[in-house]
């Protein structure tokens, strides 16, 4: 039974979280929930960004013209292949250096901090660094140097639809799968001893303590970091706006690339919009299906 | 309890409303000393930057208790960094009040309304004074609404021991330049993996179509018509299928690089390079003992030429506090005094006429190529309203064309695309 002072108690406990929370809850809708009704009204409109007070409503035309560009197309193929790709390759390849890492061995600092370093550096200087060493050139580009070494023939790299994109997906996972390694260590480092202690006793060697250990141990861990190198690669610009210019012929050109090109280039601001309110809903979707098939 | 939280929300749209008109723009200031502020935006050309401080400070020097005029300088980096930057401000109102703009993006700027017509801002004798190529590159719909701070112009610099070791003839007139066939079996006798023939992109930007457009302008073609209101049936007929085919040949042969290094030329893996006159300054200054030399811009086998021109210039923007100051500061930045200190110091060819009598620099070699080129064969880039559009699509394509895509097909593709996007432009200029 709540008593009159349960009641008054809960209601200072509200107040304190209401007043702790309220700064945070207002730059939020602020800078985000502003931003987002706006864009969904924005898409509504022909809005040139150079004419704000000219914009007028078009209703959903903004929309029937993205359902039959096939840029759009392009574009969101380029982002969930970029996605898909950079989590079945950065996410094992972070897991596998985290393992590594966790060793209390002398010297282990070094290669931690060697593979967390190209997190540190920019992603944009990282981006023109690998341009260089993408140059189709053999006698300008390392990896083409390299590949001419051993008698083979120099790829295209950045230049050819077919390796554009898997170029840039191995630069990135190169540059973040340090953040990701981090997390997994703090993960795999809070299994507890007396787990792989008393594996040992029931007679388990190292694979069976890593099936049977490890990986219920690190699962939680692993889930948010598949989700927010989902979120983050589905967001991916920097490298095609730097490397490519999201080409040759498109095979780079990612969702958000897509509408810095039109919002910002072309100032077709409701056009723009009305992608980013598309983006928006297929992350969200492919957030929730994660979140449900996790729980399954 | 209930007040509390309307308490909140009240908090909350008092934010929310104080955060909305922070936006607005401010009123004109003067500074502690009683002098009106004066703002100007100008792109990071590390050359030119020195020239444009000390005129700033001439000026603040000349109008002191008057006048203070502040500039910075917005990187761009090898795309459109200053654009986008425009682009923001235009659409908060808050632009400066002089605005630096690259000339082909006057057109589109003054259709937009983002600057302001000069034609009873500047005098009649100012005018008179300009290149008409600046006139032109500054007029929109009749009206004058930039002013160039230089010229510009694009010719062939080369490696000098590499032309003299291959025998190459050097052209002694503008009439005499070597022809496109020329330079590609040039390019193709001198080229290696370590050292291609010839530098075709500078950057991945504006760079491509000002340098490259000239190709299309001398083979019975171009980017669009006259008024800039159509693509389709200009940039991809059949003179501009076989500019594009050309260019094409030089790339997938090897015989120019599709990531060149900025200096590619200097450090010797290029014997080529289609570049400016600021580039060749540099290239004076920072590498002088590299045997450079520079000839004419290529011409067609039967003899048409075309040059690219068109550089910088500067406006009066919608969001000048105050005209009369935007007036004096637009004047005096845009002098012939102020034009000859960026042609000296930056390496560009002078925008006024008065500013070419008794200058060494621009009648004699190396630099006297460029000049000539002005005067005879220039021909600027289209004055379209979807310029902005126009050029990293043509960026897009010729690199595309470079990379082994079909010529034709790319080219119909970005003429549909342009005259597609002037429609909407139309579209929503009639509402």
């Amino acid at each position: 039974m709540k008593t009159k002072k349960t009641k008054s108690l809960k209601q200072t406990e509200f107040k304190y979280v209401a007043l702790f929370t309220f700064p945070a809850l207002f730059l939020l809708s602020y800078f985000m929930f502003q931003a987002m009704v706006l864009a969904f009204g924005f898409s509504l409109l022909n809005f040139n960004m150079l004419k704000p007070k000219d914009a007028f409503f078009v209703g959903l035309e903004n929309y029937r013209r993205l359902f039959t560009d096939p840029t759009f197309y392009r574009a969101l193929r380029n982002s969930i292949y970029f996605t898909f790709v950079v989590i079945i390759y950065q996410i094992p390849l972070a897991f596998g250096l985290a393992l590594l890492v966790r060793k209390k061995l002398r010297g282990v600092g070094i290669f931690r901090t060697a593979y967390f370093t190209p997190l540190v550096t920019s992603i944009t200087v990282v981006s023109i660094l690998w341009t260089f060493i993408y140059n189709p050139n053999p006698t300008q580009g390392l990896l083409n140097a390299m590949i001419v070494k051993f008698g083979m023939k120099p790829s295209m790299f950045l230049h050819d639809p077919k390796s554009a994109m898997n170029a840039i997906i191995l630069m990135s996972g190169w540059h973040s799968a340090g953040r990701q390694m981090m997390i997994l260590l703090a993960g795999l480092q809070a299994i507890p001893e007396d787990l792989y202690e008393a594996a040992a006793i029931d007679g388990a060697n190292a694979f069976g303590k890593f099936i049977h250990v490890t990986l219920p141990g690190i699962k939680n861990v692993m889930i948010f970091v598949v989700q927010i190198t989902m979120i983050s690669a589905m967001k991916v610009f920097t490298q095609p706006y730097v490397m490519t210019q999201g080409g040759p012929k498109e095979s780079t050109k990612t969702l958000t690339y897509f509408i810095y090109q039109q919002g910002f280039q072309f100032r077709n601001v409701g056009y723009a919009s009305s992608i980013s309110v598309l983006f928006f809903i297929i992350v969200v979707t492919i957030s929730l299906l994660m979140k449900s098939l996790i729980k399954e | 309890m209930r007040r509390f939280l309307i308490l909140l929300c009240m908090i909350a749209l008092l934010g929310y409303a104080f955060a909305a008109g922070a936006n607005e723009a401010a009123a004109a200031k003067t500074n502690a000393n009683g002098e009106k502020e004066i703002t100007m935006w100008y792109y990071d050309n590390k050359t030119m930057q020195p020239a444009f401080s000390q005129r700033v400070e001439d000026f603040n020097a000349k109008y002191k208790g008057q006048y203070h005029l502040t500039i910075t300088f917005v990187p761009r980096g090898s795309g459109y960094g200053y654009e986008d930057k425009v682009n923001s401000a235009a659409f908060t109102d808050q632009l400066p009040d002089l605005v630096s703009i690259d000339g082909p993006n006057v057109a589109n700027y003054a259709a937009n309304g983002i600057i302001i017509p000069l034609d009873d801002l500047v005098s009649e004798e100012s005018k008179a004074d300009l290149m008409p190529s600046i006139v032109i590159q500054g007029t929109y719909d009749n009206h004058l609404y930039a002013i160039g701070y230089n010229e510009s112009s694009t010719a062939l610099i080369y490696n000098k021991e590499i032309f003299e070791k291959n025998g190459f003839r050097i052209p002694k007139s503008i009439e005499d330049a070597y022809t496109w066939e020329e330079i590609y079996e040039m390019a193709k006798k001198i080229s290696t993996p370590e050292c291609v023939g010839i530098k075709l992109i500078t950057n991945k930007g504006e760079a491509i179509p000002y340098v490259l457009s000239s190709f299309w302008d001398m083979n019975n073609s171009a980017f669009t018509s006259a008024d800039g209101s159509k693509c389709d049936g200009y940039i991809n007929n059949e003179g501009g299928i076989e500019a594009g085919k050309y260019l094409q040949k030089f790339f997938v042969e090897g015989l120019a690089n599709l990531d060149p290094t900025p200096t590619e030329l200097q450090d010797g893996k290029s014997a080529m390079w289609l570049a400016n006159s600021g580039y060749l300054k540099g290239i004076l200054k920072s590498y002088p003992d590299f045997p450079v030399a520079v000839t004419y811009y290529p011409r067609t086998k039967s003899g048409n030429a075309a040059s690219p021109c068109g550089s910088w210039a500067v406006g009066i923007s919608k969001n000048a506090k105050d005209l009369e100051a935007a007036k004096v500061a637009l004047e005096f930045m845009t002098n012939a005094e102020s034009t000859l200190a960026y042609s000296t110091i930056g390496g560009y060819p002078p925008s006024r006429k008065s500013n070419y009598e008794g200058n060494e620099m621009w009648n004699t070699e190396p630099f006297k190529v460029y000049a000539e080129e002005l005067f005879a064969t220039a021909v600027p880039r289209p004055r379209t309203p979807v310029y902005t559009v126009l050029s990293p699509k043509f960026s897009e394509t010729l690199l595309d064309i470079a990379a082994g895509a079909d010529v034709k097909e790319g080219l119909d593709a970005l003429a549909k695309y342009v005259d597609e996007e002037y429609a909407r432009f139309q579209s929503s200029l009639k509402k």
